[in-house]
C-alpha cells in the first residue's frame, strides 16, 4: 500500500515537472536509453536493425560493411537507401569502379528520381567529389562503393577525408556507408583507419545458397557486428536475400 | 554496387566445351562450382548491331554468384555481373 | 601518374618594379613593410614582411619603391599567357609562382628537360625574367625542386618518388607555423622524411588538423587535381555604320551586346580577371584601356567599369567606328562554395549542390539514372545514365 502511494506520488511529481518544463525535462531511465542514441536509418533487414540496438544504421555517422564476394553487403546498402528515400531523403551512390548496377538498384526498390550517382575518374577523385557533395548538403544517405586494397597514398587520402567529413556528417545527419571488399581469406586491407572512424561495422559472411529446382534464388548470410558505438557488438544475426521479383530481404 | 558491366568485362575463361570451368577476375582465378541458370539471347540480327550470347549464372569457389556470357559471334567471354 | 611543374620567379615583385637597367638593392614596400626584396637585399639580411626602417638598417643602400599592383598584375598576366602556350593547365598560386600540368610533355617536347627549357625561354621573352622550374608528381615536391635547382640550369626534374626526393630536406620547407616547426625540432624531427614517417593520426592529435596538409605534402601527395585556369578570351565586337560620338549610347550598346557573355560566364561559374576595351576611331586612330576585375562580373559592375574606361575616351576626339570588349583570364569564381546558394531561386538545395558539382567536375561524373526500355532483352538497354545539367 505504501509502495503504491509512493509510486503515485512519484508519477504525480513527474507529471507536474513535465507539464511545467516540458516532457524532456524528466524521463524514466527506459526513455533516456532510447533517447541517448543518434537517430537511425533502418536497413530493410529487421534482424540487423535489432542487432544495432538503435533501430538501424546511425545517422550522421559512418558505417562500414565488410564482405568478400556475394554476401549481401550491397543489398543491405541499397535497401538502406530505399529506406532513406521512404523518409523523403535524397540519396547518392559513389561508383568508384564505374560498374553501377542500375537493375539491381531498381530491384532493391531504389527510386532513380531521388538518386544521384557519382562516377569518379579514380579513388582520389572519388574522395574529392564525395567531400564536395557532403559539404553541399541535401543528401540523407550515401554509399561509397568501394574500398578494396589501396596503395599507401590512397590510404592516406582516405584518412584525411574521413577526418574532414566527420563534422559535416554530424551536422547534416547524412548516413555514410562504406562497402569494403576483402579477399576470400577475409584479411582486412592494410593501413586503413576507417575502422577507427566508423561508428558501426558489420561483417557479412554468406552461409549458403537458396535453391529452387537447382537454380540459385538467393542466399543466407551471417551478419556480425564488429563494432557498435551505440549498442552491443560481437553479436550476429542471419539474413536471407532472395532474387525473385525484386530483391527480397528477410530475416531468419 | 553489385558490379555490372553493361557491355561485359572481358575475362579469361577456361571452358570445357561450352561450359565455363574457371575465369580470372580481380586478380584471382574463380572456379565455377555450380551453374544456376543458363540462357541465350539473340537479337538485332536484322541490323548491324547483332547480339548473340550465351549467358551463365554461376556460383564459384570464391563465394560469388555472378553472370558470365560468351559472345557467340567472337567466342569471347565476358563477366556481366557479380551479385553482392 | 601525374606530373606537375612548379614555375617560380624569385623576387618577382622586386624585379617587376625595378626600372630597366637600374642596378643595386631594391625594396618594394606597402603599408610601411617590405612586400618584396631583390636577391641582393635578401642576401644582406632583409626579410619579407619586416618594417621598412629595419630593412633599411640591414641594407642602407637599398632603393625603396612603393608597389604598383596594376603593373605587377599586368606582368604576371604576361607570364601566365606565356605559360598557356606550353601547358593545358595552369594553376596560379601567387605572384611569381604557378603550377603547370606537365603530363605528357616529355612526349610532346622530346623530354621534360626540353619542355622546361622551352617554358623558361617563353617567360624570358614575355617578361624578361629568369624563371625556375621543378617537375615532380605533386605540387609541393615540384615547388621544392624549383627552389633547390641550380640557378645556372634553371630547372630540376624529380625522377624518383616524391616522398623519397623530399625526405632529406629540412622541415622548415613545409607549410607549417613556426611554433609547430619549433616543436618538431624539439622532438628531434628535423627532416621532411622524419615528419612523413609519423602516423597521420598522431600528427593530427599532436599538431592539429591543419598540420595534416603539410603531412600530405611531406608524403608527396596531392589531394585534388590541378585546378587550371582557362586562358580563353571572350570578345564582344561592335561596328558602327555611323561613328558613335556619344559616350552614353556607346555604353548602352556595349552593355546590351555583353549580356550573352555575362550570362555564359554566370552559368559556367566563371569570374573574369580583366577586361580590355579597344576602339578604332573615325579617322583611323586606335584607343585601348584595360581594367582588373578580379572575380565575378555582373551587369552592374560591368556598367561601372565601362563607364570609367569610356570616360578616358572623350578627350581623344572623333567618333568610334568600332569597339571590341575582351574578357580575359577566365577562372572559377573565388568563393564558389557548394553551400551558398545566391542563385538558388526556385532550386532545392541538392539541385544547386549537384549543379555546382557538375560544373566543377567533368561531364559523366555526376549522373542520374532513368529507365529507358523496361522490356529490353539486354540489361544495358533497360536503363540509361544522364549527366546532371550544369
Amino acid at each position: 500500500m505504501a509502495r503504491t502511494r509512493r509510486t503515485r506520488q512519484l508519477q504525480h511529481t513527474i507529471s507536474v515537472i513535465q507539464q511545467r518544463w516540458g516532457p524532456a525535462a524528466i524521463r524514466t531511465a527506459r526513455e533516456s536509453d532510447a533517447a541517448s542514441g543518434p537517430p537511425a536509418l533502418p536497413t530493410g533487414f529487421r534482424a540487423v536493425d535489432r542487432l544495432l540496438g538503435i533501430g538501424g544504421l546511425p545517422r550522421g555517422r559512418i558505417t562500414e560493411l565488410v564482405a568478400s564476394g556475394t554476401a549481401g553487403q550491397a543489398t543491405l546498402a541499397a535497401k538502406t537507401l530505399r529506406e532513406a528515400q521512404r523518409l523523403g531523403q535524397q540519396v547518392a551512390w559513389v561508383d568508384v569502379p564505374n560498374a553501377v548496377d542500375l537493375d539491381f538498384l531498381a530491384r532493391c526498390g531504389v527510386g532513380f528520381e531521388a538518386l544521384t550517382i557519382l562516377r569518379p575518374w579514380d579513388f582520389a577523385h572519388a574522395l574529392t567529389m564525395t567531400g564536395d557533395l557532403l559539404r553541399g548538403g541535401g543528401i540523407g544517405a550515401l554509399v561509397f562503393d568501394r574500398i578494396a586494397s589501396l596503395p599507401p597514398d590512397a590510404v592516406e587520402a582516405l584518412d584525411v577525408a574521413l577526418r574532414d567529413w566527420t563534422p559535416t556528417l554530424d551536422r547534416s545527419l547524412c548516413t555514410l556507408i562504406f562497402l569494403t571488399e576483402t579477399p576470400p581469406d577475409g584479411s582486412y586491407p592494410a593501413g586503413l583507419t576507417l575502422p577507427f572512424f566508423a561508428s558501426a561495422r558489420l561483417l557479412f559472411q554468406r552461409q549458403g545458397w537458396l535453391y529452387r529446382r537447382r537454380q540459385v534464388v538467393g542466399f543466407t548470410s551471417k551478419v556480425t557486428v564488429l563494432k557498435n558505438r551505440f549498442g552491443p557488438s560481437r553479436q550476429a544475426a542471419l539474413i536471407q536475400v532472395k532474387y525473385t521479383n525484386g530483391i527480397q530481404a528477410g530475416d531468419e | 554496387m553489385t558490379p555490372f558491366w553493361p557491355d561485359g568485362k572481358q575475362v579469361d575463361v577456361q571452358a570445357s566445351g561450352e561450359s565455363p570451368l574457371t575465369f580470372r577476375w580481380n586478380r584471382r582465378r574463380h572456379r565455377v562450382q555450380d551453374v544456376s541458370a543458363r540462357w541465350r539471347i539473340h537479337t538485332g540480327w536484322w541490323t548491324d548491331a547483332e547480339v548473340w550470347r550465351d549467358y551463365w549464372e554461376v556460383t564459384t569457389d570464391t563465394g560469388l554468384l555472378c553472370v558470365l556470357f560468351r559472345d557467340l559471334l567472337s567466342g569471347t567471354w565476358f563477366l556481366e555481373r557479380v551479385y553482392e | 601518374m601525374s606530373r606537375i611543374a612548379c614555375l617560380w620567379i624569385p623576387h618577382f615583385v622586386a624585379e617587376t618594379m625595378r626600372e630597366s637597367g637600374e642596378p643595386g638593392p631594391l625594396l618594394v614596400v606597402e603599408d610601411g613593410r617590405v612586400l618584396d626584396a631583390c636577391a641582393e637585399a635578401v642576401g644582406q639580411g632583409v626579410s619579407v614582411g619586416e618594417p621598412t626602417s629595419r630593412a633599411l638598417a640591414r641594407c642602407p643602400d637599398a632603393r625603396v619603391v612603393p608597389v604598383d599592383r596594376a603593373r605587377c598584375l599586368e606582368v604576371w598576366e604576361q607570364v601566365l599567357d606565356a605559360l598557356a602556350l606550353h601547358s593545358p593547365g595552369i594553376e596560379e598560386a601567387r605572384w611569381g609562382t604557378a603550377y603547370l600540368d606537365a603530363g605528357g610533355m616529355a612526349g610532346l617536347y622530346g623530354s621534360e628537360a626540353n619542355w622546361c627549357q622551352a617554358v623558361r625561354a617563353e617567360v624570358r621573352h614575355a617578361a624578361q625574367m629568369e624563371a625556375r622550374l621543378g617537375v615532380a608528381g605533386s605540387r609541393f615536391a615540384a615547388w621544392v625542386a624549383a627552389k633547390s635547382c641550380e640557378p645556372e640550369r634553371g630547372y630540376r626534374i624529380v625522377e624518383q618518388p616524391d616522398r623519397a626526393f623530399l625526405s632529406p630536406f629540412p622541415v622548415d620547407e613545409l607549410p607549417l607555423p613556426e611554433e609547430t616547426l619549433r616543436r618538431l625540432r624539439l622532438l628531434g624531427i628535423r627532416t621532411i622524411g622524419g615528419f612523413a614517417r609519423l602516423p597521420a593520426i598522431s600528427v593530427a592529435e599532436q599538431f592539429g588538423p591543419d598540420a595534416l596538409e603539410a603531412h600530405r605534402c611531406a608524403r608527396g601527395a596531392d589531394t585534388h587535381p590541378l585546378s587550371g585556369q582557362r586562358r580563353e578570351v571572350l570578345e564582344v565586337q561592335l561596328d558602327f555604320d555611323v561613328p558613335e560620338t556619344g559616350l552614353r549610347p556607346l555604353l548602352d550598346a556595349m552593355l546590351a551586346a555583353s549580356q550573352g557573355t555575362l550570362a555564359r560566364l554566370d552559368k559556367s561559374g566563371l569570374g573574369v580577371r580583366r577586361i580590355t576595351l579597344q576602339a578604332r576611331l573615325d579617322g583611323g586612330g586606335t584607343w585601348e584601356r584595360a581594367a582588373w576585375v578580379g572575380g565575378e562580373l555582373g551587369k552592374a559592375k560591368l556598367q561601372t567599369m565601362l563607364a570609367s574606361l569610356l570616360s578616358g575616351l572623350g578627350g581623344d576626339g572623333g567618333g568610334v567606328a568600332s569597339v571590341c570588349l575582351k574578357f580575359a583570364g577566365l577562372e572559377p569564381r573565388v568563393g564558389l562554395q557548394l553551400n551558398l546558394f545566391a542563385h538558388a531561386e526556385g532550386r532545392t538545395r541538392l539541385e544547386e549542390t549537384l549543379r555546382q558539382l557538375a560544373q566543377k567536375h567533368s561531364p559523366g561524373c555526376v549522373v542520374r539514372a532513368r529507365v529507358r526500355s523496361p522490356d529490353a532483352l539486354l540489361l544495358r538497354d533497360r536503363y540509361a545514365l544522364e549527366d546532371v545539367d550544369p
